[in-house]
Parts: structure tokens; C-alpha cells; sequence
């Protein structure tokens, strides 16, 4: 059997796609591999990889969640324990008006009620919705989510991200309505209770005697058929909980003219009760725990469908089970080693003075005159390109053993390769004249400075070679 | 059978990486601009659903190819014996590090790879290539070379001529600019070195072409979320009795622009990793003129239209004078002509060049307010927003993955079709008003008007 998913597992999935904005495509590789499940497995499968300790933090979200119902119902029941002190107040004097009992504990929760759920509906009409929003300021999801930072506990950061209004998350606004409307419920609930029960304590623990009373010009025959209607659901089953006429006629009471004492036979003073508390659970407990049960109903579908419906697990669903069409290499190419440090960065020196022969490297398009007259050399050789390793061997031959400097002319735009470093090797090893590399541009038959990126290509080659790079003299110099 | 394999072969530093990270369209290639960056042959295998279908191969450049072709040519006596010894030159230098390179590249070749060469075409053909095209012919594989200008095309006509002399197909292709049909024309080049390839990879490449359109299905679905969002984004800030109005005012229009930047940055991220570019830098410079461009009078600027312009535009009435500023701008304007469409009057095109933020003062209890953004009600903001990110995706989608510059989003997108424009006006109005529960179906119809828009890709700024 699976479990729907909580409203904490929403919570620490959202705050884990909002995280992971920037995915990891090796945890979706690893999923996508695996195949054949369906959405909500394969969004806890994600949400497990992603974060390895998301079953206790599931735990704890949910936990925290909890916590926040539990407050709600406490917090209602303290508001009920002291309204209902102040509404039954009674220190020997007057009366406990019910009528002002029934206005305060049962018709104005009752409005608020009725409020809720029209504020609840998702398209609140547009008077109503801007009043409901005005009241948005003090929303009770943004106090929790406030609370839930402020506590900062594991977890609590997931509750923040679903709660927190301010937070935009595509897709999550009936979750954040309906856990907000649960909450006000059971807020509802704990109120009705405190209020019953701190009703049942007074009139077992403390003689209370009521009345009625109003300004306005009633009768009691009129009050009584009032009352007869607001009983009916009860008075079938419990006769004692539906006040007769002679009650009633007994229990008018002025505050003017009448001396304060009570006139009727103090036993038909305290007949009221059970009507009253037979009200309060049937006007405001019984429907304030229908809404809560309800709101937790469509908390718990709303909590499912977002699960699998927000727009960011949908994006990671496609992600996740595209047809795999896929060109990368399945691991990445290894690190390059540590780079040699660039030897020679500085400009390189410009020839001065003759030198005993120039190689020209693997063809250099200029002419040997040009060269030879260029670089003050008594002659040009030719090694690399299209010639053979024996044809290299005969240049190093012909230059071992000098003492003069050689220049190895090279071809700036094309790399430094392996065998062109064999060669300046074997020529630094055979001889014990200077020996350097130019590479140099060419444009038309005429030596050019390298452009400074073949340069660089060049500088890098040679970091860990001994052999200077030198730059081309300037053609008008003599 | 064996999948074909393609060793893309060559001297060092004339983008074999580069040629191999764009059919691969994997950024994890080592590419610089140093020589010898490749060290070790890299395979690339073209999957689809688990089945390989081809494999590229990265190689490190010839670094001894004459003294390798010597020591060959010793072995081979006969012509018929050349394939034979290229093969026993591989075995017997594995491992010898004078050879390393050489033995890497020529490895798969002698086990059966076609060769890909790639040389450059910004610089001059030279002798230095004949003994590494020397050993390519003598190794008797199927071979294919690619003329890459890095650059310039100056030497394009020489390289041909070259390597028509080794090579049975020589292609050109500027690896890093090349469009993405162009790529797939290549990758079906390859298939024709042997007809046994053939069949394999016309499917990689119709594989690849269906993949490209889901990709931007699901790029479209990232944008359509994107716009909703950004419809429903209605920060608020509470005015307490000492704060300046004025001052309120701009920090909350600035928290608004942070927010839409975020939700755009978001996306392109969310975008540029479809396309597997997930390492992409971004030209942040151009990412902070967003507030600008979404909030004030500098996108309209940015097409040298001044207010005067626009309100006259305005004057004219409503959509139809939209079409016309696009059909006055040859098209160029995009998304700025549908934005001006969406707003009738003179006056209105005037207030909106200034502002997209509408702002509204709620009163709360206790005598306090709140100074809100008014979702949605810019009309112009979801189209500007819907330009940029089709100029962005544009970009990205064919955006070669061996390119290492920042990516800097500029540029208009083609006109919007009026039927589109229509379409869209109507399903943006309908986000801004769904509320957060709507949403969903707003983004599914957005995502399905986008999608064909995406198709045709807009064309970057020169
Ligand atoms: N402008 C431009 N630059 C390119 C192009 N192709 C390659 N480059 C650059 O040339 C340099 C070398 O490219 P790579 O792809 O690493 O070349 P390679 O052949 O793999 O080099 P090695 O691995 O060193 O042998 C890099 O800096 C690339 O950015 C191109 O088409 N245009
Ligand atoms: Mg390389």
C-alpha cells in the first residue's frame, strides 16, 4: 500500500525543487535509468536521492505541522475558557443574559464561520476578496511560516518555503489555503470547547442564575417560539434542553425599576443551562468540527494533487522520463594535470648580432636569401615537414660541434609539437653554441612579430624547455 | 554488428574537441586554446533509449607522425601490407611514450573506426600534414576531412585541393557557429563512408531531429510557467505612517524588477539546461539591464523609438496600429510591436513606454496601508518578457557546447503571427486573473502557443 503523501512530504519536496533549480543530471540519469514507476514513486525516489536525510525531515516537518494544529486547538480553547468566564460572569447580582450569551457564542462565530469559507472559495467575489485580502496582512500561513524560521527547527525551513505566502510557488496555492483554513477551524473547535467546558464547570462548581433582557419591546411567547426553533434539532431528545413558557415568562428581568433582586423561584433561574450548552456544541462546536474534518479532506487531496501536479515536479517528471535520447560521454573527460607555469612569458628577445646558420622548421614560406640576409646567417638549413627523420639527422650533423648561435625558424600559426622539441634537444645536446626558437607570422614572403595568441600557444609549449623563444628582428633594421 | 565508431583525428589545436563537444553536444570537453589539451581518446557514445547508435571519438593531435611513418613504412613492403602495418605499429608502441599520442588516435582506427580529419581552415596547408595523412590512407579506413576555420576562410580553396588528394569527402564547417541542420548534414556524411553505417546513423539523426522538438516543447513549457508567474507576481510592501510614499514606491518597484529577474534568470537556467548547457556563464553586465528594459522606457528606446513615436502609434488604435509599427520596422520590432497593440490609446502607449509596474493602495485595519504591484496589469510585460526568452532560447539551442565565451543574450525575435498575438493577449489576461488555481491550465495552453513560436527561431543581432 502506498501512502499519500503528507503535507510535510509536500513541503520537503517543494523546498527541494526550489533548491535544486539547478538539477543533477546524475540523479536524474540514475532515476531515468531505473524506468516503469509511476510519478509519485518516482518523485519520492528523486526526493530521497537528492537529499539523503528527507525521511527525517519529512518526520519533522510533519511533527512541526502537528505542533501548529495542537496550538491552534490550545489557543481556541483559552480564548473559549476566557470568553466564556466573561460571558457567564456572575457574582450574585443580575443576571447572565442569554440573549447576549447567544450573540456572542453563537450568531457572531457563527458569521465568522460563514466567512471563512466564503474567503476559502477560490474565487472569493471581488468586495469580498479585497476585505479577505486585507486581512492577509495578519495570515495566519505567514505566521506559521514566521513561527516555523523563528523556531528554527530541522525541517522548519521546508515549512517556511510551502507557507510563507511571500514565496511564490506555482501550483501550491490550494495546499497553503486549505492548511490555513484547517487551522482557523480547529481554532473554532478548541474555542467551542473551552467554552462548554468552562460552561459545565461554572454551573457544577458555582450557582449561576440566568435571564434575558433586551431594550427592544419582546414578549415572551414571541422569545419562546424563538427558542423553540433554535432547539428543535434537540428538543426531541433532550426536553430539558428546550425552556418552556413558564421558564421564560419567570426570567424576564429589567435592570430599572425592579430592585435588582430576583423575583422569580431560584430554581427556574438556573433552567437555562442546558439550552445554552446544548447551542453552543450544536450552533458552534458540531460545525466548526464538520469544517475542520472537511478542510483536512481537501487539504489531504490538495496535498496529493500538488505533489505530483506542481509545475516544477512536472518539469523534473519530463526530465526524468524523456525518451532518452543522450550524446554525452556517460563520464565526464578527467582533469587535465596541474599546467606547467609558463616559463618565458616575457617578450621574447630580438636577435642582435649574426649567427651561424638558421633551420627553417618544416618550410617556413620565405625565401633563404631573405632569411639568411634577415638574421645575418651563413646559411639556411632545412629540417621537419615533409622531410624525412634521416634528412633532420643530416642537418644535426651538419651543425654539431659549433659554437655560433643557430635560429630555428617555426611557423607561429601552427603548434609546437613533440618533434620539433626532439630536434632543439638533440641540437642543444650536440653543440655548445646559443640555440633559439623564432616563431614567426608571415605575410606575403615577409617576417611578422607572432599575433599574440599563436605566441601564447607557443609560450606555453616550450614552459618547460630550456631553449629561449626569440622574436623576428624588424624588417628596417639594416 | 557493432556500432560505427569515428576517430575525429588531426594535428593538435585545429578543434577536434571542438568538432566533438558540438555533435556531442557535451560542454565537458577539454577545449583551450593551448596545444596537446587532449591527452587520452575520449569516447562519445550516441544513445538512444540504451542503445548506442554511434561513437565519436576525441584524440589526442600527431605529435611524431614522420617518425612514426618511418618505422611503418620499414614494416610494409607491399601496399597490401600498409593496414597491416599500421596495426602492428599501434601494438608494438602502446606502450612507449615517444608514441603515446599516435597510438592513442590510431588505436581505434585500427580497430575499425572511420576517420574524421579536421584541420583549419584560417591557415595556410603546409607540408608538416602529409606523413600524418600518410599514415591515415595507409591504415585503409573509411575517412572523411572537416576544414574548420578558425577564423578567417582565407585558406579554405588551398585545403581542399590538399586534401582532395587523401580524402574521398573533404566538408567545411565552422565547428562553432555551425546550425544545428548543418551538424546533422555532417553526422549523415559520416554514415555515407560505409554503407554498412548508413542505416544507423539516418536514425541517430532523426533521433536527434525528434529530441530537438521535445526539447523545445519542454523550453516552451519553461517559458509559458515563466510568464504565469511573473502575471501572478503581486509583491506588497506595508506603508507605515512615517515612510515617503516615493521612497515606498521605488523600493517596491525594485523588489518587483528583482523578482522578474529572477523568474527570468531562472528560466534561461532552467532553459540553457535542457540543452545540456549547464555550465554556461552569463554576461551578467547584460542581465542587470532587465529592470530597465522591463520597467522602463529603454526597451522601446532600444528600438529608437522615443515616446512621441509611440503615442502616436497609439493614437492610431489598438492592435492594428501594432501591426503596422511591426510592418514599419520590416518585422524587426518582434514582440515590441505586439506589446504596443495590446494598448489602446495614445495616452496609454505613453504611460506604458515609461512603466510596466501599475501600483494600487490598500487600506488595512488600524488605519494602515499597503502599497501593492498590480498583477497583470501591464499589458506589455508578458510580451516583452516572451521576446527576450525567445531571443534567449534561440541562442541557446544553437549554441555550439564547445564555445566557452559567456553567453550574452542580444537581439530581437521575428514578429509574432497576429493570430498568435491574439491568442497569447487572450491567455495572458486569463493568467493574470486565474489566481494561483487556474495557473496550471493557463500554463498548459501558453506552453502550446509557445512551442510553434520557438520553431522558428529568431534570428540573433548580427
Ligand atoms: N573561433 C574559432 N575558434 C575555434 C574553432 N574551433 C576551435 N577553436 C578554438 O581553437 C582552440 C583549440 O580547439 P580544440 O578543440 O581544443 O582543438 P583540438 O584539436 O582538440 O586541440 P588538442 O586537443 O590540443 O589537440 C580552442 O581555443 C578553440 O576555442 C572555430 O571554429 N572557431
Ligand atoms: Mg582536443
Amino acid at each position: 500500500m502506498r501512502a499519500r503523501p503528507t503535507v510535510g512530504e509536500l513541503a520537503c519536496l517543494v523546498h527541494a525543487l526550489e533548491a535544486e533549480r539547478s538539477a543533477r543530471p546524475a540523479v536524474e540519469q540514475a532515476l531515468r535509468r531505473r524506468g516503469g514507476a509511476d510519478d509519485l514513486v518516482c518523485l519520492r525516489d528523486w526526493l530521497g536521492a537528492v537529499d539523503e536525510d528527507s525521511a527525517r525531515r519529512i518526520a519533522d516537518t510533519d511533527a512541526a505541522l502537528r505542533a501548529v494544529s495542537g496550538g491552534a486547538l490550545a489557543a481556541g480553547a483559552l480564548l473559549g475558557l476566557v470568553t466564556a468566564l466573561g460571558v457567564f460572569f456572575y457574582d450574585g447580582s443580575g443576571r447572565v443574559n442569554v440573549l447576549a450569551v447567544l450573540g456572542v457564542m453563537v450568531v457572531l462565530p457563527g458569521v465568522l464561520l460563514l466567512s471563512s469559507w466564503l474567503g476559502a472559495s477560490p474565487r472569493g467575489s471581488g468586495a469580498v476578496a479585497r476585505a479577505l485580502a486585507a486581512l492577509g496582512a495578519w495570515s495566519p500561513g505567514r505566521l506559521v511560516a514566521r513561527w516555523s524560521r523563528r523556531a528554527g527547527r530541522r525541517g522548519s525551513s521546508a515549512l517556511a518555503t510551502l507557507l510563507d505566502p511571500r514565496h511564490h510557488v506555482l501550483g501550491l496555492a490550494p495546499v497553503r489555503r486549505w492548511a490555513v483554513v484547517r487551522w482557523s477551524h480547529l481554532l473554532g473547535t478548541g474555542f467551542f470547547l473551552g467554552a462548554l467546558a468552562t460552561l459545565l464547570a461554572l454551573v457544577v462548581f458555582t450557582d449561576l442564575a440566568f435571564g434575558w433582557s433586551t431594550t427592544l419591546r419582546a414578549t415572551p411567547e414571541g422569545l419562546r417560539d424563538l427558542v423553540a426553533v433554535v432547539a428543535a434539532p434537540w428538543a426531541w431528545a433532550v426536553p430539558a434542553a428546550s425552556p418552556d413558557l413558564e421558564t421564560i415568562a419567570a426570567t424576564r428581568w429589567f435592570r430599572a425599576g425592579q430592585g435588582g433582586g430576583p423575583t422569580a423561584p431560584p430554581a427556574l433561574l438556573g433552567q437555562w443551562w442546558p439550552f445554552l450548552a446544548a447551542a453552543l456544541a450544536v450552533y458552534g462546536l458540531l460545525p466548526r468540527i464538520a469544517s475542520a474534518a472537511l478542510a483536512s479532506m481537501l487539504l489531504r487531496r490538495a496535498t496529493g494533487r500538488a505533489f505530483v501536479g506542481l509545475p516544477a515536479a512536472r518539469a523534473l517528471l519530463a526530465r526524468i522520463g524523456a525518451a532518452e535520447v543522450d550524446t554525452r560521454a556517460p563520464t565526464p573527460e578527467p582533469a587535465p594535470p596541474p599546467p606547467e607555469a609558463p616559463r618565458r612569458l616575457e617578450a621574447p628577445v630580438p636577435v642582435v648580432g649574426g649567427c651561424e646558420a638558421v633551420v627553417s622548421w618544416s618550410a617556413v614560406p620565405v625565401p633563404d636569401l631573405v632569411l639568411a640576409d634577415l638574421l645575418d646567417a651563413d646559411r639556411v638549413l632545412h629540417a621537419g615537414g615533409a622531410r624525412t627523420v634521416a634528412e633532420d639527422e643530416a642537418v644535426l650533423d651538419a651543425l654539431a660541434d659549433g659554437a655560433g648561435r643557430v635560429v630555428v625558424v617555426t611557423k607561429a600559426w601552427e603548434p609546437p609539437l613533440l618533434e620539433l622539441r626532439d630536434f632543439v634537444d638533440a641540437l642543444v645536446a650536440r653543440r655548445s653554441g646559443a640555440v633559439a626558437v623564432m616563431p614567426v607570422a608571415v605575410d606575403d614572403g615577409v617576417l611578422r612579430p607572432p599575433r599574440a595568441a599563436d605566441l601564447a600557444v607557443w609560450e606555453r609549449g616550450f614552459a618547460d624547455c630550456a631553449v629561449p623563444l626569440v622574436a623576428p628582428p624588424r624588417e628596417d633594421r639594416p | 554488428m557493432s556500432p560505427p565508431r569515428f576517430a575525429v583525428v588531426g594535428h593538435p589545436n585545429k578543434g577536434k574537441s571542438s568538432l566533438v563537444a558540438t555533435l556531442a553536444e557535451d560542454e565537458s570537453v577539454r577545449i583551450a586554446p593551448e596545444s596537446g589539451t587532449t591527452t587520452r581518446a575520449v569516447t562519445y557514445p550516441m544513445r538512444v533509449r540504451g542503445e548506442t547508435l554511434y561513437e565519436l571519438i576525441d584524440t589526442p593531435g600527431f605529435q611524431r607522425a614522420r617518425r612514426a611513418l618511418g618505422l611503418i613504412e620499414q614494416r610494409a613492403a607491399t601496399a597490401a601490407a600498409r593496414r597491416e602495418a599500421v596495426r602492428a605499429f599501434v601494438a608494438e608502441h602502446r606502450a612507449d611514450p615517444m608514441f603515446r599520442a599516435e597510438c592513442e588516435l590510431l588505436a581505434p582506427v585500427v580497430e575499425g573506426a572511420g576517420i574524421i580529419y579536421v584541420v583549419d581552415g584560417a591557415v595556410p596547408y603546409g607540408p608538416e600534414y602529409e606523413p600524418e595523412m600518410e599514415i591515415l590512407r595507409w591504415s585503409g579506413q573509411p575517412s572523411l576531412a572537416v576544414i574548420n576555420p578558425i577564423g578567417t576562410r582565407d585558406h579554405v580553396r588551398e585545403w581542399r585541393d590538399a586534401l582532395g588528394q587523401y580524402f574521398r569527402v573533404v566538408r567545411e564547417m565552422d565547428v562553432l557557429a555551425a546550425p544545428v541542420e548543418q551538424r546533422l548534414d555532417l553526422l549523415r556524411a559520416f554514415g555515407e563512408l560505409d554503407p554498412a553505417w548508413r542505416p544507423a546513423l539516418e536514425r541517430a539523426v532523426e533521433a536527434l531531429r525528434a529530441e530537438r522538438h521535445r526539447l523545445r516543447v519542454r523550453a516552451a513549457r519553461v517559458i509559458a510557467e515563466m510568464l504565469v508567474e511573473a502575471l501572478t507576481l503581486a509583491p506588497e510592501r506595508r506603508l507605515r505612517a512615517d515612510d515617503d510614499p516615493q521612497a515606498a514606491r521605488a523600493e517596491l518597484e525594485h523588489a518587483y524588477a528583482d523578482s522578474l529577474r529572477g523568474l527570468e534568470t531562472a528560466a534561461r537556467a532552467r532553459v540553457e539546461r535542457l540543452y545540456h548547457h549547464e555550465a554556461l556563464a552569463r554576461d551578467e553586465a547584460v542581465l542587470e539591464s532587465i529592470e530597465a528594459d522591463l520597467l522602463a522606457a529603454r526597451t522601446w528606446q532600444l528600438f529608437g523609438l522615443d515616446r512621441l513615436t509611440l503615442a502616436g502609434v497609439g493614437a492610431g488604435g489598438g492592435a492594428a496600429a501594432g501591426l503596422g509599427v511591426d510592418a514599419a520596422l520590416g518585422g524587426l520590432s518582434g514582440f515590441l510591436g505586439a506589446a504596443i497593440g495590446g494598448v489602446a490609446g495614445g495616452a496609454a502607449a505613453w504611460l506604458a513606454a515609461d512603466r510596466l509596474a501599475r501600483f494600487e493602495t490598500r487600506d488595512l485595519p488600524f488605519g494602515e496601508q499597503v502599497l501593492a504591484v498590480r498583477a497583470g496589469a501591464s499589458r506589455n510585460l508578458p510580451f516583452v518578457l516572451l521576446g527576450r526568452a525567445r531571443v534567449h532560447h534561440a541562442l541557446v539551442a544553437r549554441r555550439s557546447h564547445a564555445r566557452r565565451d559567456p553567453l550574452v543574450v542580444e537581439g530581437t525575435s521575428a514578429g509574432l503571427p497576429g493570430d498568435a498575438r491574439q491568442r497569447l493577449a487572450r491567455l495572458f489576461e486569463r493568467a493574470a486573473d486565474a489566481g494561483d488555481d487556474g495557473a496550471e491550465a493557463v500554463v498548459e495552453s501558453l506552453a502550446e502557443a509557445i512551442a510553434p513560436l520557438l520553431e522558428s527561431e529568431p534570428e540573433p543581432a548580427a
